[in-house]
């Protein structure tokens, strides 16, 4: 397994000349279609685009997730299904995992280079397999015939799986793969919010319903207690029928509630996933800073987003936002400071990542 | 302790559980299943199987989790395994069947995002490459027998018929000729449409089970060799069946149209798609070989790769904590008494087992209402569970029951129940035992009461001893057969003599402060059959006007008693177990006409006024009433006949209708009693 270093930004005025492919499984939902669809509407203006779908065993049903169907009618960009060949300088293939139901990629892919952006963790906490990593890997490596194949992490924590993985059960197919060194990011473009100056013990989470996205109900009683002013819970569809046990918890199923309504109702995001599964990037988080809250969560999600959030035991939650109440400036100061951190997540930035990191891969083309 | 669950909750979800519960048992493992898990609505046969194994887990310390058909996981079965919140050394597996890995490790990671931990999981892809029936939703292992198998006379051959065999109602005759061969008895498993058509045909005498009816390793315990025919093998309890059958060291037979069972690999015998050539087939090799062949099979290694051993391996349960050996007790004979209107059931039994010369390793379990009495007699007395208003539905009592009996009695241990019904819970627990069990059946049913139900059950016991009537006509023979035993009518014989009578006449007159001329005793119960308030209210209204005469309404110590039958002058309330020799003590008794009563009456010739009391499980009295009354050794009064009753009862008091019919009684020649036989039958063991 090699690494790919950073290189020198190209020209501008001649990255048009430069053929790049998306593959992606367009019926995809949640965070990943949206980071892709924000993707597209970045790299569209750089270079000539075409963005080919996959439909895979994962999924049925010929639904296009909406906010790409809509970054791609706004860019004027065709979706080409299930083409059996390509052929461009670079190909993108975004998140190996949409291959995890079937065995082969029955497509020809002929690219000077391939990145294959790692959506999905490889390796749960604890270090078995978040999917069939090497079946999904071994596919993209028949089907590509590349100059170099790379794959690229989306955060910090993802790339400790990445690694993990290619030095555990994925050293066998190591030689076949580089790995980017900078994180190919989601794009995080969300509106930012002032904090508010009089922050109160309201606590909210929000996810998809499943059950990943929740950790114990003994953390949950941590996260959000009966000594909250109030907690609400948004997705927590599995949960309905907690509703006695707890009167203390507003629960709503997933999008059961407007989101700009949910962030009004909360001035803390609590966010913990089961310890068992962990966010890749965690874009629920990015947006919850934006909106002007301060986000808690577990030491692992936290990592992707430096001292933006803030890492802690669920045991420790109430005492900390106690101090965040009983000190407002603390508070604002805390906000401003994690958006200021999301700057690192713009379409700018991801615009510099793309011509820094990804165009110069084949300089000698340009 | 190991918890099972399942990937998905439905019926099928629940009985696989249960099958494994109950394998795991046989090897000492103690699993139960979340009683939340339970399906609303279960067929009676489910609730028996599952009751033992069915548990509020937040009161137990869950050791292990294991779940089955881990391949297809629903959000309900996840939420619940969530909602346990497993102590932290929990452990946790699951098997399953997976296509490919992805689907393997989607099963492990959906569980431990509730789990909050790793599970290890088995695929039985790997484990168990050849099984029985794909796709299944149990592991279907073959595991050895919960009990040592008796010895069988006669070698069982089970025909499994699914019902598109029985199609051809041509080959129903055969099953006749299959179970009149030499050294063989037929038994036939097959769905609920079949057992009806073969119960209404010329094999009628077949005895026919439906697939669900007891628990595939019961099948397997009583079966020799097991025959499959139809088009596949008929769903996951008869796969079960096979597998437990083989693996101890029985025989199956695939006369299927497709050798489905051969085909897996298993060790079975081809046999004659056609049932027709069934006999021949036997005769020729078969039966002189089956214990040669079930031998081999037993030790085949296909069965050995589909042996819950195997699963056992793979998972390593915690050992078992070794049980202590309980020290082999002598075989008991329990006597399981109903307890119908009165206490007649208990009282015969008493009788019985008082006359047998084992007595010390006889024992009782009987109702609550019948446990002081026996235990007065000096019984060991298990109680049972009354049925009740306030049980969730109707036959939650036998439930219970039936878990008590299983408690109570071991292989070797001979069951005697009397009760005009076998309950679900003797009937099973008589067959998964392997019990020696005898019935007590008193006759003289109500028409429509001899239905197919009660009847059917009688081939579970060794013998059917049917105490006699006083009177001819009124034995009928309801089943014939070599096992069918009458015997003289069990009564209680201890008749006062005049000098005792009168001592307690005296005793009576103290107790009550009554210088009665006349004594009156009514046997009329606590009103569990029908009320007979109105019939007691009239006569405690007649006495009153006659005081010299003393009028006792004796009802057994526990029963209900209307306050509207207080506070009557002449006429007392009596709770006692004595009613025998009060009756004796009277001039005339008003009693309904059950079994005891009607027969004490007639060997101690107390005079009657007779009210019979019919309800849907009483037998019927009212015939049993009219012989005598024709015979003029008693009087009739139907319920609705209050001024009748009025007008008989004036007739004893101050005629001399009573003393008339005490000679007639004094002069009739009574049959001689049954109650050493009975007793002689049920130490004689089985029926020769």
């Amino acid at each position: 397994m090699g690494s790919v270093q950073k290189s020198a930004p190209v020209r501008q005025s001649k990255l048009s000349d430069v053929s790049v492919a998306y593959i992606i499984e367009p019926r995809f939902s949640g965070g990943t279609s949206t980071a892709v669809a924000q993707e597209l509407r970045a790299v569209a203006p750089l270079v000539n685009l075409r963005v080919f779908g996959v439909s895979s065993k994962t999924f049925k049903g010929d639904g296009v997730a909406p906010k790409l169907e809509a970054a791609l009618l706004d860019l004027g960009l065709s979706l080409e299904w299930d083409p059996p060949k390509i052929s461009a300088d670079i190909v993108v293939l975004h998140n190996p995992a949409f291959l995890k139901f079937q065995t082969e990629l029955p497509i020809s892919i002929v690219a000077d280079h391939l990145y294959v952006v790692t959506h999905e963790n490889f390796l749960r906490p604890g270090g078995n397999p978040s999917f069939d990593v090497t079946s999904c890997l071994d596919q993209i490596d028949r089907a590509v015939f590349a100059k170099a194949k790379v794959v690229a992490p989306i955060s910090t924590y993802n790339r400790d799986t990445v690694a993990q993985w290619f030095s555990g059960e994925g050293a066998r197919v190591a030689n076949n793969w580089n790995v980017l060194s900078e994180n190919w990011f989601n794009i995080c473009e969300f509106e930012l919010h002032s904090p508010t100056a009089k922050p109160a013990d309201r606590r909210g989470r929000l996810s998809r319903p499943g059950f990943e996205k929740f950790p114990s109900i003994e953390s949950l009683e941590h996260c959000f207690p009966a000594t909250a002013q109030s907690n609400i819970l948004l997705g927590a569809n599995n949960y309905t029928n907690s509703a006695n046990e707890f009167p203390h918890w507003r629960i709503f199923p997933f999008q059961g509630l407007e989101v700009d309504e949910f962030f009004r109702e909360i001035d803390f995001m609590v966010y913990y996933t089961s310890p068992t599964w962990r966010e890749s990037f965690g874009r629920v988080l990015a947006e919850a800073i934006a909106a002007g809250k301060v986000v808690i969560s577990d030491h692992g999600t936290a990592l992707n987003f430096g001292k933006s959030v803030v890492a802690l035991e669920p045991e420790d939650v109430s005492s900390v936002i106690e101090k965040f109440v009983n000190n407002p400036e603390s508070y604002a100061k805390h906000v401003r400071k994690a958006q200021e951190y999301l700057k690192q997540f713009s379409s700018s930035a991801f615009e510099v990542f793309f011509c820094s990191q990804v165009i110069p891969m084949r300089q000698g083309a340009l | 302790m190991i918890l099972l669950e399942s990937g998905i909750q439905d019926l099928r979800s629940f009985d696989a559980k249960y099958q494994l519960a109950r394998q795991l048992a046989v090897y000492g493992y103690r699993a139960v299943i979340d009683d939340a898990t339970a399906p609303e609505t279960l067929p009676g046969a489910m609730k028996y199987e599952a009751i033992p194994y069915l548990a509020n887990i937040s009161d137990i310390n869950i050791e292990h989790m294991l779940l089955i058909g881990a391949e297809a996981i629903s959000d309900d079965t996840l939420a619940g395994l969530r909602d346990h919140r497993f102590a932290p050394l929990t452990r946790a597996s699951a098997i399953g069947r997976f296509g490919d890995t992805q689907s393997s490790i989607s099963a492990q990671a959906k569980l431990a995002y509730v789990l909050g931990f790793e599970p290890e999981v088995h695929d039985l892809t790997n484990l168990q490459p050849n099984p029985m029936l794909q796709p299944s939703l149990a592991p279907l292992l073959a595991s050895k027998a919960k009990e040592q198998k008796r010895d069988q006379r006669q070698t069982q051959i089970f025909l499994i018929l699914p019902k598109e065999v029985l199609e051809d109602e041509s080959i129903l005759p055969y099953l006749t000729v299959l179970d009149q061969m030499s050294g063989v008895e037929c038994r036939v498993i097959t769905a609920g449409i079949g057992k009806d058509q073969i119960k209404t045909s010329p094999s009628a005498s077949t005895r026919v089970f439906g697939f669900s009816e007891l628990f595939p390793a019961t099948f397997a315990s009583m079966a020799d060799i097991a025959v499959f025919y139809g088009p596949n093998i008929p769903g996951e309890r008869m796969a079960s069946l096979a597998l437990d059958l083989m693996r101890q060291g029985g025989m199956v037979i695939d006369s299927t149209e497709t050798g489905a069972l051969l085909e897996t690999g298993a060790p079975v015998v081809r046999g004659p798609t056609d049932i027709r050539s069934l006999a021949m087939f036997l005769q020729g090799s078969i039966l002189v070989n089956r214990k040669a062949i079930g031998a081999e099979a037993a030790e085949h290694p296909w069965i050995r790769e589909n042996s819950l051993e195997r699963l056992l391996e793979a998972i390593s349960f915690k050992k078992p904590k070794k049980q202590k050996i309980r020290k082999p007790r002598e075989p008991r004979t329990i006597f399981f008494p109903t307890n119908g209107v009165g206490l007649g059931h208990a009282q015969r039994c008493a009788l019985v087992a008082r006359q047998m010369k084992t007595s010390k390793n006889v024992a009782f379990t009987a109702f609550p209402s019948c446990v002081p009495m026996l235990q007065s007699y000096g019984f060991d007395c298990l109680p049972l569970v009354q049925k009740s208003e306030f049980h969730s539905s109707n036959g939650s009592n036998d439930l219970l029951n039936y878990l008590r009996l299983g408690h109570t009695l071991d292989l070797g241990d001979r069951l005697v129940f009397d009760g005009g019904y076998v309950f679900d819970s003797v009937y099973r627990t008589i067959l998964e035992k392997q019990l020696s069990a005898i019935w007590i059946r008193r006759g003289l049913f109500q028409p429509g009461q001899t239905g197919r139900t009660p009847l059917e059950r009688e081939s579970v016991f060794e013998k059917v001893i049917v105490p006699a009537e006083v009177f001819e006509e009124l034995n009928t023979n309801y089943t014939y057969s070599d096992h069918v035993y009458h015997v003289g009518p069990i009564v209680q014989q201890n008749e006062l003599k005049t000098k005792d009578r009168n001592k307690l006449r005296a005793r009576i007159k103290t107790l009550f402060k009554s210088p009665f001329k006349k004594l009156v005793v009514t046997l009329l119960g606590g009103g569990e059959a029908a009320d007979r308030t109105a019939q007691m209210q009239s006569l405690c209204s007649q006495f009153a006007a006659h005081p010299d005469c003393l009028h006792l309404i004796v009802v057994w110590p526990n029963a209900k008693i209307s306050s509207s039958l207080m506070g009557w002058p002449n006429s007392h309330i009596v709770r006692s177990m004595r009613a025998a020799e009060l009756s004796q003590a009277a001039d005339f008794i008003v009693s309904a006409t059950g079994y005891n009563s009607f027969n004490e009456a007639m060997y101690h010739a107390v005079p009657a006024i007779f009210i019979p009391q019919m309800a849907p499980y009483t037998d019927d009295q009212e015939r049993r009433a009219r012989a005598a009354t024709e015979r003029d050794l008693s009087v009739m009064v139907l319920s609705n006949e209050l001024l009748l009753l009025q007008r008989e009862v004036s007739a004893f008091l101050e005629g001399d209708k009573a003393n008339a019919i005490r000679k007639n009684l004094k002069a009739l020649r009574l049959p001689e009693t049954g109650t050493k036989a009975a007793a002689k039958l049920i130490e004689a063991g089985p029926s020769k």
